[in-house]
């Protein structure tokens, strides 16, 4: 009888395993896997992706395409809106000057980045894009708990759990 | 497979066809006599822990020192010049930096992944001469973390890490000076592979708690080149 009772609670075990078991088979493994090593990773659009280091420089990003070999270091926040990757960063280096702040509008799929250092600036390029109102940017430490906790980062279900949850 | 001479021995000519598994049956296996594969493939889980460990008990134990805190030492930067010489320097000198020297540093400067990005740098210099510093996340020693592939070495002491260089034109020159920043760390850190901070969480104790070691030590490297 205990027997039974044993192999009920381990099959129930493996059951709930299985079935909170997150199935992302039929995903790009681009937007699945963490980072390696000591480098930690968030993916953002294919090839863009965030990689941290244990430096003062925090989450840093890797240009693309005719951008290759520029890099942002110390990114802060972040989202996803369909194509466009919005980010915002604290002290950096932007185009060769040493900034406090900087905002980074990235388009990987027409190669196209711009960053900005005044958040004016930012917003009227922004509104000449047609996105209105400003987005939301949303801390970068909790986006990489939710890629730890479901191990995919589902933007649409984090644009919708913004209720005041995610740090503007 | 005795007596039976493996048909695709030429693939691997360093070793003997009379040997099994490159003579190390632990680590690979050849179910059809063929080709030898690595058991866990890609996996090196246990030549990581034991690298990170094994000399570090040795350190410790010839080390005899007093408590750190009967006789503590002030911040101090110490050189090393290989993956070892950074472990002394975190657990027998308790360095709060290590600069990187000699063998490692020449490693560092001969990294694909280091080749790569300076080429991009220059070559973003060159189509721009404004653009004359950058900045961004590099991983050296090349291969998946927990692989024999790449230069166990580099990944171990400087894997991920942050390189910034500054491009400046002196006569005909172009002189670029690089720095890589990174920290010497066994820290639970989010967006790290599960198995890579869970293996972390076992060790770390082990090295702050019984081997009194240091897990913030800065570790830098700084070099320049000039290009005609």
């Amino acid at each position: 009888m205990k027997y039974s009772i044993r192999l009920f609670v381990f099959l129930c075990i493996l059951f709930i395993q299985f079935a909170c078991k997150h199935n992302y088979s039929h995903v790009d493994r681009f937007y699945t896997e963490k980072g390696d090593g000591d480098m930690g990773r968030l993916p953002l659009i294919k090839p863009y992706e965030v990689l941290s280091t244990t430096t003062d420089m925090g989450w840093c990003i890797a240009l693309k395409g005719k951008y290759s070999g520029i890099g942002f270091c110390n990114v802060k926040k972040v989202t996803v809106l369909d194509t466009v990757i919005l980010l915002y960063t604290g002290n950096t280096i932007l185009y060769n000057r040493n900034v406090k702040q900087s905002w980074h509008v990235i388009i990987p799929k027409n190669d196209f980045d711009k960053g900005f250092d005044n958040h004016t600036d930012y917003l009227n390029f922004l509104t000449s894009m047609a996105i209105k109102p400003e987005p939301n940017l949303y801390n970068i430490d909790l986006v990489a708990s939710y890629f730890d906790e479901y191990e995919f980062i589902d933007w649409k279900k984090i644009h919708k759990l913004d209720k005041g949850n995610l740090e503007r | 497979m005795g007596g039976v001479l493996d048909p695709i021995t030429d693939l691997n000519p360093s070793s003997s066809t009379y040997s099994y598994c490159l003579n190390n049956p632990i680590n690979y296996i050849d179910r059809f006599g063929l080709d030898t594969g690595r058991v866990l493939p890609q996996v090196n889980i246990i030549a990581y822990v034991k690298k990170v460990l094994d000399v570090a008990f040795y350190t410790q134990s010839r080390s005899s020192q007093m408590p750190r805190y009967l006789f503590w030492k002030p911040k101090s930067t110490d050189p090393a010049s290989s993956f070892d010489e950074l472990r002394d320097n975190a657990i027998i000198k308790y360095s709060s930096k290590s600069v990187i020297t000699g063998n490692l540093l020449e490693k560092m400067k001969k990294d694909p992944a280091f080749l790569a990005w300076r080429n991009q740098i220059l070559a973003q210099f060159r189509a721009n001469p404004l653009l004359k510093r950058f900045i961004g996340p590099i991983k050296f020693g090349g291969g998946p973390f927990f692989s024999t592939q790449g230069d166990t070495e580099l990944k171990l002491a400087i894997g991920g890490s942050v390189i910034i260089a500054t491009i400046e034109n002196v006569n005909s020159s172009i002189i670029v000076n690089y720095q890589v920043i990174d920290k010497f760390d066994l820290d639970y850190q989010k967006g790290r592979s599960n198995t890579y901070n869970g293996i972390n969480a076992i060790l770390k104790p082990i090295w702050t708690g019984v081997l009194d070691g240091r897990s913030d030590m800065a570790v830098e490297a700084r070099w320049n080149e000039t290009i005609k």
